[in-house]
């Protein structure tokens, strides 16, 4: 109650301290010199970063972004990437090889790794840690990560009866304590991706077995990253502190890492603004022109490997009838999408993979181009000339004032080209989810980040057995094809057939790819070590704090 | 009065219960749940999640076991949302911040607005009065949402005195407490001052005609004695009654407030735990306003017989 009665009091002192520093003399200046002025804080051995709200820190069950970019942090795999030509470097396993077959992966752990209380990590704690994420009384999504691994998805599958010996059967494998085995189902030519994914961090068995599922509370929290959560008070931060016993520790540039929480994007750039944090990756999408212009320094935008498309529901009508799908895609300018609409500068979209997999050798079919005049051919073809008697037709999507946007400008297209008149439906995310699922729509808006640079990543969403495929499209060709590839070894071949799936993809249609984002960030001009790459990751050892004096001139 | 109060407080706790059951229900109705992602989970794994949170019971079932525990344990379970944490763990780190939030807004409501009406009412159709009153026409007029950004863009941004965004907890110290603080509750109370200002004014031009101002005038008194010993108690009321509400508003309206300067209350809760599925979260920030509003009118009601002698409870 005392700081009740205090308040009066400390308001007087508030408006005395806002005349005090009004006749204080001038405000810091930004530091576009690229020196310390206009930083929040003095002290270089933090480093800050907003992020949104994650929902908890624990690897195996982790999903979402903001739980990712901590456990990148805070944990490390078998292996990193590098976050400038995105190879791979030695985590805790200092080598790794895969059989002729391509079909076992060896990981050889180094000795010296070890968990921020201590404890020596070795390849049982990997063991342990990949099979408690795929067993089902767990009930995490990052077990289907695993099922690449022979007798992962029965294991996850399985019922009480049948569990033990489901769970025997996964060929996941301590040979001792420094060798790492798994066996996969086919060949994964980049299984060794998925071994630098955040959520297949090993987790502290003897952590788990004290504290149960309270665990990875900051309390008790045991990792083995170059920093270990240490604090976390829910909507305001989550602090990271120096853990000495990674192996590595000289490396290391920050004693903390400090992540402001912050749910809105405004409220995100007001801190970059500030100099409160020392980068920003959720840039609000209305400023990008503007940055554009006048924050070339500070201002970083590239491609991001993720994908935004429409999908068909091809038992509905009118989206039931291949002509008329073919024709709503034709009939849509999407390199309108990046100049005028969304202003972000994202590519067109035109296939279901993206256009980065050039960088790996995969040369996608011919996708269809802007042609209205071929689209009305084939709506007539489908018996509406003109859009005449064209039945009712509804995108939805999840409430954001981009896709808002993104339907808006679909639905002038096909009223202007086609002369239909399609309604847009918005849906919150979950009551979006349950339509999806339930198959209650004609037109659902979707996005897929794939996360490893690979056309299999992006095809295998439209399987016809695949969860995340609710548009009742199953093309057994389609199917077939990725099958194949799957038990082909050979890159080049391997390729060829997932370029066949897609032209397969393309001739039916099940989907209209509208654009491939873009990822826009802000870093402070004292930060060093920004390297821009595809999947909008950037681990916090790569950047430094520049400290040095200014050149003379600008002072 | 003992008796009053008791009475009070059994029918809030009924009222309570009304509302904890019309929520459980009303939220299921909703479609989609908490474990709904885009790329859906194996049946196998879902029932298991399901059963962890009773999910897979009957609803008749799992509203006897929430009511349960929460009227008997004060317990609302794990979040479902944020697992690690539970609803009483959240509860408990946000209601401090929105209620030291609320409180300080309501502060600066009071300290601009009372000054503010006085004035208007005591130069009445005079200058002082006219800017009072343009003052709180604007400070009504203007939405929170575009003080708050302006605040910020003015005194955090153009002039770096205060922080942009987040909060400090008055532990942290004074100076960061008020660095995170003032803003916020400027943009949350100004609106209520303006209010207050109107009421305020309103209140002591009706009482100053009354005849017992008048016998004070006839005596001889000083103006200001007027006002503080006669006037100022009448003239109050309704500003009194006004403040239940415009607190219980300042608290259940700071989500936008909060969202603005990310200010970690539970106004966000309230509305992204609905968006979350997050049941037990749900009923937990329901609960807590729904009570703070039954126990704020109480509160009020019970003011009301201190500052007229003319109400009472003791009959009733």
């Amino acid at each position: 109650m005392s700081a009740l009665t205090r308040l009066p009091h400390i308001l007087l002192v508030a408006v005395l301290a806002v005349i005090g520093a009004a006749c204080g003399g001038s405000a810091a200046e930004s530091g576009g010199d690229g020196t310390l002025a206009g930083r929040a804080s003095p002290d270089t051995t933090v480093f800050y970063k907003t992020i949104g709200e994650p929902e908890q820190l624990d690897p195996g069950f982790v999903m979402e972004s903001e739980g990712g970019e901590v456990l990148a942090t805070t944990f490390e795999r078998l292996l990193n990437f590098n976050p400038e030509d995105m190879t791979l470097e030695p985590g805790v396993a200092t080598s790794w090889t895969v059989s002729d077959d391509g079909l076992t992966y060896t990981f050889r752990l180094r000795p010296d790794a070890k968990w921020s209380d201590g404890v020596a990590i070795t390849a049982h704690d990997f063991e342990y840690s990949w099979l408690r994420a795929l067993a089902p009384e767990t009930g995490s999504e990052v077990a289907s990560l695993l099922w690449k691994i022979e007798g992962a998805e029965a294991y996850t599958k399985s019922t009480p009866e049948n569990r033990a010996a489901a769970r025997e059967a996964v060929a996941i494998e301590a040979a001792n304590d420094s060798t790492f085995r798994v066996r996969l189902v086919h060949p994964v030519a980049y299984f060794d991706r998925y071994a630098a994914f955040a959520q297949l961090s090993p987790v502290p068995r003897h952590v788990i077995e004290e504290h149960g599922d309270q665990w990875s509370r900051p309390e008790n929290m045991v990792s083995n990253g170059p920093w270990t959560v240490t604090e976390w008070a829910t909507q305001q931060r989550i602090v990271a502190e120096r853990n000495p016993y990674y192996w590595n520790a000289e490396a290391i540039p920050f004693d903390r890492v400090e992540y402001l929480i912050a749910q809105a994007n405004m409220a995100q750039w007001n801190m970059f603004e500030a100099g409160q944090v020392d980068i920003l990756n959720r840039v609000p999408q209305t400023f990008i022109p503007r940055l554009r212009r006048e924050q070339p320094p500070a201002f970083h935008e590239g491609p991001f490997l993720a994908t935004y498309f429409y999908m068909f529901n091809v038992d509905e009508p009118p989206v039931d009838d291949v002509r008329v799908r073919q024709a709503l895609n034709l009939a849509v300018d999407k390199s309108k999408i990046g100049t005028f609409v969304l202003k972000g500068g994202q590519d067109p979209g035109a296939g279901p993979t993206h256009p980065l997999l050039a960088d790996m050798g995969y040369t996608p079919p011919e996708a269809p181009a802007f042609d209205p005049q071929q689209a009305r051919t084939l709506l007539a073809e489908a018996g509406y000339p003109g859009g005449e008697g064209f039945p009712p037709l509804k995108i939805s999507y999840n409430t954001l004032e981009s896709h808002k946007a993104v339907a808006e400008f679909v639905q002038q297209e096909w009223s202007k080209n086609l002369g239909i008149n399609v309604e847009l439906e918005n849906m919150e995310w979950k009551v979006f989810l349950d339509a999806n699922r339930e198959g209650d729509f004609q037109i659902a808006r979707r996005g897929w980040t794939p996360g490893i640079l690979d056309p299999k990543e992006l095809l295998d969403i439209w399987k016809g057995d695949e969860p995340v495929n609710v548009s009742g499209w199953a093309n057994a060709r389609f199917d077939e094809l990725l099958e194949e590839s799957d038990r082909t070894v050979d890159q080049e071949a391997r390729l060829e057939l997932l370029a066949e799936a897609e032209r397969v993809w393309l001739e039916d249609a099940p989907g209209i790819t509208l654009y491939y984002y873009r990822q826009h960030n802000m870093v402070q001009p004292w930060v060093d070590g920004f390297a821009e790459n595809m999947l909008a990751a950037y681990p916090t050892r790569h950047f430094s704090i520049r400290t040095t004096a200014p050149a003379l001139a600008s002072q | 009065m003992f008796r009053y109060i008791l009475k009070r407080l059994v029918s809030s706790v009924l009222v309570l219960v009304i509302i904890v059951t019309a929520s459980f229900f009303i939220m299921r109705v909703a479609p989609g749940g908490p474990f709904d992602t885009e790329r859906s989970m194996p049946e196998e794994v879902l029932q298991n999640i399901q059963a962890k949170y009773n999910l897979d019971k009957p609803l008749w079932q799992q509203y006897l076991l929430q009511m349960k525990s929460i009227m008997l344990e004060g317990d609302f379970g794990p979040s479902m949302k944020y697992p690690n944490k539970s609803v009483n763990d959240i509860l408990a780190e946000g209601l401090p911040v929105s209620m030291t939030l609320g409180v300080q807004s309501l502060v600066v409501a009071l300290l601009i607005g009372l000054p503010a009406g006085l004035i208007a009412a005591l130069k009445q159709n005079q200058w002082a009065d006219y800017t009072a009153m343009t003052g709180a026409m604007v400070g009504i007029s203007i939405p929170n949402f575009v003080l708050g950004p302006i605040l910020i863009a003015l005194f955090a941004i153009e002039l770096p005195w205060f922080a942009a965004a987040g909060w400090n907890s008055l532990s942290a110290g004074l100076v960061p407490y008020l660095q995170t603080s003032v803003l916020p509750s400027l943009a949350l109370g100004s609106a209520y001052a303006a209010y207050v200002a109107r009421l305020t004014r309103g209140g002591m031009l009706e009482i100053t005609r009354q005849d017992y101002i008048q016998t004070a005038r006839a005596k001889g008194l000083r103006e200001w004695l007027i006002v503080r010993r006669h006037a100022l108690r009448g003239a109050l009321i309704p500003v009194v009654s006004y403040l239940g509400p415009a607190f219980a508003g300042m608290l259940t309206g700071s989500i936008v407030i909060e969202q603005i300067f990310n200010i970690p209350g539970l106004g966000s809760h309230f509305v992204n735990s609905a968006f979350n599925r997050d049941y037990p979260l749900v009923l937990g920030t329901i609960v807590l306003y729904s009570g703070l509003l039954v126990v704020l009118n109480l509160v009020v009601d019970i003011a009301y017989t201190v500052l007229d002698p003319r109400v009472s409870y003791e009959d009733a």
